[in-house]
């Protein structure tokens, strides 16, 4: 990999932030970034533009949905996964038409998980 | 607790009040009425008389009274054609119906019974039998009415539970999996060493994390099927492929117990349809409960046969068999056999009603019995083709 990756994830719970990250730099991230609502998710993409983005969808005071627009805007070409614990047709639909890549299911297993992670991030190994 | 109120009314059906019942005469002659009246009275019970089938069923679409006496041959609507009518009232669908009939006209009896008549009571009226059968029947019905409404209310109360048991296992279950993910990277020292006291400590938060999940887990399932959410994504594939996954997944548990993990595929084709997440769950369930439930030194084989229409999955153990009087409890709801697992695991007893539960919405079956050489032998049936139902 020519360049060092970076991360943000964007999560409610810190469990679920700080399993991520683990999986993340597992999977060879040198820097992860972490926040706990859209607004700041928006805020940190802004000063650290991070080649891979996670965002929670339900979050408060900005959920994860919104949060995507924003990043977009800044970088219509950024990598962004969404994460839900309950998924339904609408809100996959919404994810995809505003530009998010992949879409991540919090019930599939770690390695499922893992692997998706993985693929993304080859992805941009090669795009970068 | 909602549990023992609904208990109660059940235990109290025994001292069902008749008193102050209130009883509905239909009769053409005033003076049955007025003596059924009088003997009413005596058991203190309230009268209400009626010259006509037809007074009376307009008072009924109102009113629901305890009990119903009524005269067979009547002017007008007879007493038969009363009760069919009365029955076709959603309030009066149980309320005991009692006929006065002469010894004459028995065979009018089963018509009446037809109708929907619940007893009756041959002229002329004497006091105690009337009495009696009245209040037998009233007790009768207050008993019904109250198993009724019991039944109501714990079905309410199930589903409820249902519903929490969903609602509680689903948030549960996200933490876990960021527990136990989170301490096997600790356990793999990926991001730095750990000394021996913490690699044992690690250890025992991987092994609970992951014993919780897996009653968790179990737990979703069962708020699934009674909720009736539980769908099935039905795909063609190989059933050994599954079996052989599963049993790479145990391969280090059994080894660990000194169990030697056999597959024995018997059959060239093993292809059928089915939901690879839920038979797996299957798979896994028999294959950690043959090892968990078996001394070491001992060998689980799992073997595959088939015939052209159906795939047989057999999880077969070495290990105490189950008692014979246990094997209803085996695919029950939270139960358990008095076997133990033999190194200390868990057991919540939920996995194989949930195994049941699986296979029986694929169509197939799952038994169990003890083999006549030593230990116990699991089989699972699966259609090669569902059919819808």
């Amino acid at each position: 990999m020519d360049k060092e990756l970076t991360a943000l994830i964007a999560d409610d719970e810190a469990h679920m932030r700080t399993f991520m990250k683990l999986l993340l730099l597992d999977l060879g991230i040198k820097k992860v970034y972490l926040m706990q609502n859209g607004m700041d998710a928006i805020d940190a993409f802004r000063e650290y533009q991070p080649d891979l983005v996670l965002l929670d969808i339900n979050m408060s005071v900005m959920n994860g949905l919104d949060a995507l627009e924003g990043i977009k805007k800044i970088n219509p070409d950024c990598k962004v996964i969404m994460m839900t614990a309950v998924s339904t047709r609408d809100s996959v639909e919404e994810c995809s038409r505003k530009g998010a890549t992949y879409y991540i299911l919090k019930t599939q297993t770690p390695e499922e998980i893992r692997t998706l992670l993985k693929q993304v991030i080859d992805s941009i190994g090669v795009s970068a | 607790m909602p549990v023992n109120q609904s208990q109660s009314i059940l235990e109290n059906t025994d001292e069902i009040e008749t008193q102050r019942s209130r009883v509905l005469v239909v009769d053409d002659d005033p003076l049955v009425r007025k003596l059924v009246e009088k003997i009413l009275q005596r058991g203190t019970i309230d009268f209400e008389g009626f010259p006509s089938a037809e007074t009376a069923l307009e008072h009924l679409k109102e009113h629901t009274p305890d009990l119903i006496l009524s005269d067979i041959m009547m002017p007008g609507m007879d007493g038969i054609e009363f009760c069919s009518r009365l029955r076709k009232l959603i309030h009066l669908e149980e309320v005991p119906v009692i006929f006065f009939t002469g010894l004459s006209d028995m065979d009018a009896l089963s018509r009446a019974y037809d109708a929907g008549a619940s007893d009756y009571i041959v002229k002329p009226l004497r006091q105690v039998e009337l009495l009696s059968r009245v209040h037998h029947h009233i007790e009768d019905f207050r008993r019904k009415q109250a198993a009724k409404i019991s039944i109501q209310l714990l079905n309410q109360q199930n589903e409820s539970k249902t519903k929490f048991l969903g609602v509680a296992s689903h948030d549960l279950r996200n933490p876990l999996v960021s527990i136990r993910g989170i301490s096997q990277y600790l356990e793999s020292e990926k991001f730095g060493p750990l000394n021996e006291c913490q690699r044992e400590l690690v250890k025992t938060i991987v092994e609970a994390s992951e014993s919780m999940l897996s009653l968790v887990e179990d737990l979703l399932d069962v708020s699934m099927f009674e909720s009736g959410q539980m769908r099935i994504q039905v795909e063609r594939q190989s059933l050994e492929a599954l079996v052989d996954q599963g049993v790479t997944l145990h391969s280090a548990n059994a080894s660990n117990k000194r169990i030697e993990l056999i597959k024995d595929s018997r059959t060239g084709d093993s292809e059928g349809d089915f939901d690879r997440k839920l038979i797996s769950r299957v798979i896994d369930n028999l294959i950690s409960n043959a090892i968990k439930f078996s001394p070491s030194d001992t060998t689980v084989r799992i073997v595959l046969e088939s015939d052209s229409d159906v795939l047989y999955l057999k999880v077969e153990d070495e290990g105490p068999g189950i008692p014979n009087d246990e094997f209803g409890k085996l695919f029950k709801e939270f139960s358990r056999t008095s076997n133990q697992p033999t190194a200390g695991e868990s057991s919540n007893g939920i996995g194989l009603f949930v195994c049941q539960q699986i296979v029986q919405r694929h169509g197939g079956s799952i038994s169990a019995e003890n083999r006549r050489s030593k230990g116990t032998r699991f089989t699972v049936a699966l259609n090669r083709i569902i059919t819808d139902g």
